[in-house]
């Protein structure tokens, strides 16, 4: 399986840090944007395999970012997994309906962050 | 009539005789001064003959003696009899004394005038019977023509009495001194005699005088008058009890025993002595004056200050008449008398009382008055209606001109409640009122009246006092006016007619309106005309209307009142109904305050809550991803013990997430900010999905997990009901010990389906059942750090099922483990609007089964066959509406049976889809009627879609939804699915729009807010396009729309549906009636419109 790159956009430092960490132990590459343009020139400029994106980020918001990302042919294709502190169910059901791939739930258990990223985008 | 007079004829008959009787009994007690011998017979006689008196005057005063009827007068008669019978023993008994007593000459002298006085008293009695006679005849006239002459019969008496005088003169001129002694006895006696029976015909004379009246009233046919008479002519001859005769001396040559009675005298102890004796000496001269005046008048009628004999003073009532023979002469006096001494008392009294009573009418400021209820008749104290009101008046006022007083708006009222007290039995009643006064202005009295009933409860007057209060009226309203200046909220209060009539300064200010500009104003129309979102505000649905027409009480706190400059300040207002005296709702009080920081401060509070949500889990995140990355050997080798204490970190870091996530939502549930998202949802898939969450964690606990679930639809929350069971199920886990069974079980019952968590754990103590669903009550302190838990679960859960309408309990015995229970509403079972019924023909019995099960849960009707001839044995006897057929069969194959139904009239035109492991490609479709083809292995949704599409009828219909809420789109395209009804959505106004253009669809669903423009828009857009400006519309919005927004939003056949209100089967069959109409209604007459 080639080696898969991950683009992180979080405004968080040490979240992107730890998001990293638990993802390159499991050999895929990551990038990391703090904030919400920044993701989107990232992913313009690397065309991660993932994008993991907060929602909510001063300025640009996750379902802001989405809809950048959507507008533009070479990034729409890229799947996207919010990383959302949000828990209510019809939070959660709103960024779903965005399209995105899904939801991981902060905080996340680092140990098992690269298995769920995997199973949500069908990597075997 | 006729009664009345034999009565008062009788009457004077028995008067006579009765008096006669008394005089022979006088002429006996006369006799026993003189002689002493036979005194006990004679006792005796008389007490025979007190005791026939009493009788007489028993009968005569007994009740019932008004109405004579002719026995009674048979019986009168007889008594008529038997006295004549004792006056003539009298008679005889007195002759033997004369000739036992008295010398022959004069002997024969006294026998002769006795027998000529003997035959005059039984002319007299003859008389008496020929009155009895003709009142036996009902002759009245003849029975007064016979008084007259019996008048006449008594002059003759009285003039032989005169002569037996004469002989006693005689007597006296010649006899010894106890002969002269006694023969003046004799004529005292005799004299006695005559003025009893003058005053005898007198008491006739009188009683026939009345008796002449009451013919004159018989004339003129006043029942009324003649009752009222009865009773005063009885009052008459009670009244003038005593009766005397004087001299012309006046001295008392006659007195009946009640005269002398009443004086404290022995009846013949006055004979004789001086009238003026038995007057006080300080009314002598008064009485003088009377005697002047009768012989003027004939009478003379005096009240005066009698004497007793014990020198006691009694007053008296008397009458005295003239008494003259029948040529003019003048005889003497009769004189009535009668005590009024306690009359007189009794008067006395009343004045005092009635003294009292102006005294205290004067003393108090109140206002008296009467009414009569019977007459009507009205009294007011008029000088206090002049002092008080102003109303100078020289005449009497009545009860309309004081009605007139009253203020026109009070009347009514006023006259509605004394009537209702009246009615009552009620004995008092108050009420205020206007009244007017004698300057036109009106005073605000309270008036007190006070019903005075008679025996049998029936009202017969009132008295009442007027107060005036208006003074202090209106100090009462300067310091209400005062309280409600003072309060901060707004007040103010409607009229009937949602008219202010008072406004209070705070809610003056808060509505930026000066009090006296909103007096008067439909508040409703002034303040609460549109919501906050700026829709109409229809004044029924305002709970004002409801506290004045139903007088409820209601209000909100959601709602928003216009101020005068046109902003609007969010209010919180109770609406409370102002009822009268009597429960009428009079108007109406709202009461509110500007709510509008409130507001502020619980977004504010939102806002918090959520910044702290991310605020914290942020740093948690990092916190948590950076323990866990170390504890799992990420950033290098740990210690032992260092990884023990990165597990406890790790631990009681998702402790903490957990507790913040508990907090939060049981905060946002309770505040009433989360409400339930309420959809059908299936019972079991979510029972099976709750366990499966739990299974590894039971799995780890090593405690078996069980379900018993029961095939129910519900009405609920899947996402709160799933956070429930698993939170009911985790709880169960932990606290089971390893080897145990954690069951979750459901039963349908008639209100819901009741879910029970059952487990083996320790259990809950009695004293903590009712505890351990409030916050922070865990069962054992230890709990929340060895469990992990929040101490908030059980809380949530309570908090979700009654938001469902439900309750939630426990029962538990310690050590044996506990069950939670809990009930969710069921979905009202909706029966598919239009089902339809499909025949399945496979001879694999699985393929049947899953084929059934998948029609079943879609609403359809599956009847499953197993070969080709079975099929085509009963196809006609189930008329399906399709058929699904599988091609490889035993005997009669697929191909076989289709060619047998296909050409069959009565099943040619039922749509059969082939189900077969061969594809269609390969074999062509060999009948252009085949609805479809299916391809084993079937999969659930292309089956579903092959046999929708294949389905008849609406197959084929485009329904657009426009709605831009995606939660409730999804829902009401899955529900629409089943339907075979092809739904395409739109977002936003402009798709809408769009994609009606480009597909004409069959019936639009219209949400009215949307994100670009709104549904009102999109309506205008599309009447403008020929077609679609007749297509059925249903209006599917959050609120009710007006009426004329109706008219704005109306299509073609257009229902109106609000949100909530409305159940999406109810949508559903909504949609199909107006899809069949447009089947039965030809699609060509829409084109051609």
């Amino acid at each position: 399986m080639p080696a898969k790159r991950v683009l992180i956009i979080d405004d968080e430092p040490d979240i992107r840090e730890v998001v990293a960490m638990a993802l390159e132990c499991n050999s895929v590459e990551v990038i990391a944007a703090s904030d919400g343009r920044a993701g989107v020139r990232a992913a313009l400029e690397h065309r991660p395999d993932l994008i993991l994106l907060d929602v909510m980020m001063p300025e640009l918001d996750g379902p802001s970012t989405f809809g950048l990302l959507q507008e533009s042919d070479a990034t729409r294709a890229i799947p996207v997994i919010f990383l959302t502190a949000k828990v209510q169910a019809a939070d959660r059901r709103k960024l779903t309906a965005l399209g995105a791939l899904g939801i991981i739930a902060k905080p996340f258990d680092p140990m098992r962050l690269a298995e769920e990223i995997g199973a949500l985008a069908g990597w075997s | 009539m006729k009664k009345l007079y034999r009565l008062y004829v009788v009457l004077a008959l028995f008067a006579l005789l009765a008096a006669s009787f008394a005089l022979v009994l006088h002429l006996n007690v006369a006799r026993t001064y003189d002689a002493s011998v036979a005194a006990s017979e004679r006792a005796m006689k008389r007490a025979a003959a007190t005791q026939h008196l009493q009788q007489l005057a028993g009968d005569v005063d007994a009740p019932g003696n008004d109405v004579f009827d002719d026995g009674k007068v048979e019986e009168q008669a007889r008594r008529l009899e038997s006295a004549a019978r004792s006056f003539t023993q009298a008679i005889v008994e007195e002759r033997r004394q004369i000739v036992d007593d008295e010398p022959p000459a004069e002997e024969r002298a006294m026998l002769v005038a006795l027998d000529q006085l003997d035959a005059e008293m039984r002319t007299l009695v003859a008389e008496g019977r020929m009155i009895f006679d003709a009142l036996r005849r009902g002759e009245t006239g003849e029975a007064a023509a016979r008084m007259a002459r019996m008048d006449r019969t008594y002059g003759r008496v009285r003039s032989r009495l005169s002569g037996i005088d004469t002989l006693i003169d005689r007597l006296q001129e010649h006899e010894s001194r106890v002969q002269a002694e006694r023969a003046a006895t004799l004529r005292k006696r005799y004299a006695y005699v005559t003025g009893a029976l003058l005053a005898l015909i007198v008491v006739a004379i009188a009683l026939y005088g009345h008796r002449m009246q009451r013919e004159v009233v018989a004339v003129a046919g006043l029942q009324r008058r003649e009752e009222e008479l009865r009773r005063a002519n009885l009052a008459f001859a009670n009244a003038m009890e005593g009766i005397s005769f004087l001299d012309p001396d006046r001295r008392y040559t006659f007195v009946n025993p009640a005269y002398a009675e009443t004086l404290g005298y022995e009846p013949t102890e006055l004979i004789g002595t001086p009238s003026e004796n038995s007057i006080h000496p300080d009314d002598l001269e008064t009485m003088r004056a009377a005697y002047l005046e009768m012989r003027e008048h004939g009478k003379a009628e005096i009240d005066v200050c009698g004497l007793r004999k014990d020198g006691t003073s009694l007053d008296t009532h008397v009458v005295i008449v003239a008494s003259h023979d029948e040529h003019r002469e003048f005889l003497g006096y009769y004189r009535f008398m009668k005590d009024i001494t306690e009359q007189r008392r009794a008067e006395a009294a009343l004045r005092r009382s009635e003294q009292r009573f102006q005294v205290a009418a004067r003393a108090t400021s109140d206002l008296v008055w009467e009414l009569d209820l019977e007459t009507n008749a009205f009294w007011v104290d008029r000088d206090a209606l002049e002092r008080q009101f102003g109303h100078a008046s020289s005449r009497d006022i009545d009860m309309r001109q004081w009605r007139d007083r009253i203020h026109p708006d009070d009347q009514d009222r006023i006259k509605q409640r004394v009537r209702r007290v009246l009615a009552s039995e009620q004995l008092s009643w108050s009420d205020e009122y206007r009244f007017r006064r004698g300057d036109g202005s009106y005073a605000e009295v309270v008036d007190r009246g006070f019903a005075i009933h008679d025996g049998e409860k029936k009202p017969l007057r009132m008295i009442g006092a007027l107060q005036d209060i208006t003074t202090r009226k209106r100090a009462e309203r300067a310091y209400n006016t005062m309280l409600l200046n003072a309060a901060a909220d707004g007040i103010f209060g409607l009229d009937l007619d949602g008219r202010a009539t008072f406004v209070n300064q705070s809610a003056a200010r808060l509505l930026g309106w000066s009090g006296d500009d909103l007096i008067g104003k439909d508040m409703h129309a002034l303040v609460h005309h549109h919501r906050a979102d700026g829709t109409e505000y229809p004044l029924a649905a305002c709970p004002t209307s409801a506290a004045i027409a139903g007088g409820e009480t209601g209000g909100t706190d959601e709602e928003v009142f216009w101020r005068k400059d046109g902003s609007s300040i969010a209010v919180e207002y109770i609406t409370t109904p102002i009822r009268d005296g009597d429960e009428n709702v009079v108007g109406a009080v709202v009461t509110f305050r500007d709510i509008s920081e409130r507001l502020a401060v619980e977004r504010m509070k939102d806002e918090f809550v959520s910044t702290v949500s991310h605020e914290l889990r942020t740093p948690l995140t990092s916190i948590r991803g950076a323990l866990g990355l170390l504890a799992g050997g990420r950033a290098g080798k740990i210690p032992e013990k260092g990884k023990r204490m990165l597990e406890i970190a790790v631990t009681n870091t998702d402790r903490l997430v957990r507790l913040i996530n508990d907090i939060l939502d049981i905060e946002r549930m309770e505040s009433g900010k989360v409400t339930m998202e309420l959809r059908p949802c299936n019972a079991v898939a979510l029972m099976e999905q709750a366990v499966e969450l739990i299974r590894p964690m039971a799995d780890k606990a090593e405690v078996a997990l069980r379900l018993s679930a029961c095939d129910a639809h519900l009405l609920a929350d899947p996402d709160r009901l799933m956070q429930t069971f698993t939170n009911l199920l985790s709880n169960a886990v932990k606290f089971s010990p390893p080897g145990g069974t954690v069951s979750l079980s459901a039963t349908a019952g008639n209100d819901g389906v009741e879910f029970e968590v059952a487990d083996q754990g320790r259990g809950i103590p009695a004293d903590k059942l009712e505890l351990i669903f409030e916050r922070f009550q865990q069962v054992d302190a230890s709990d929340a750090r060895e469990k992990g838990g929040s101490g908030l679960g059980l809380p949530i859960c309570r908090s979700i099922v009654r938001q469902h309408g439900g309750e939630i309990s426990v029962v538990s015995e310690p050590g044996r483990g506990s069950r939670f229970r809990f009930t969710i509403p069921m979905l009202a079972v909706a029966v598919p609007p239009h089902a339809h019924t499909v025949l399945v023909c496979d001879d694999d019995e699985g393929i049947r089964d899953m084929m059934t099960t998948l029609l079943e849960r879609k609403g359809h009707r599956a009847v499953a066959v197993g070969s080709g001839s079975e099929l085509l044995e009963r196809v006609s006897s189930i008329a399906p509406d399709l058929i699904l057929l599988d091609l490889l069969m035993p005997e009669i194959n697929g191909w076989e049976a289709l060619q047998r139904l296909k050409s069959d009239p009565a099943t040619a035109s039922i749509p059969v889809v082939i189900v077969s492991i061969f594809s269609p490609d390969r074999n062509g479709w060999p009948f252009s009627e085949l609805a479809g083809w299916i391809q084993k292995p079937v999969d659930g949704e292309t089956v579903v879609g092959s046999i929708e599409a294949a389905l008849p009828a609406r197959s084929g219909k485009t329904v657009l939804l426009v709605e831009d809420d995606v939660d409730v789109a999804r829902v009401i395209i899955e529900g629409f699915a089943s339907l075979g009804i092809h739904i395409v959505h739109a977002a936003t106004g402009r798709a809408a729009i769009e994609l009606a253009r480009k597909l004409t669809p069959d019936l639009l669903i219209l949400d009215l807010v949307l994100p670009d423009i709104d549904g009102f828009a999109v309506v205008d857009s599309l009447k403008d396009h020929h077609l679609l400006r007749a297509i059925p519309l249903i209006v599917h919005s959050g609120r009710e729309p007006t009426a004329f927004q109706r008219d704005r939003l109306t299509l073609g056949p257009t229902e109106f549906l609000t949100k909530g209100s409305i159940s999406l089967a109810d949508l559903e069959r909504l949609v199909m009636e107006l899809l069949d109409n447009m089947i039965a209604a030809p699609l060509g007459e829409r084109h051609a419109g």
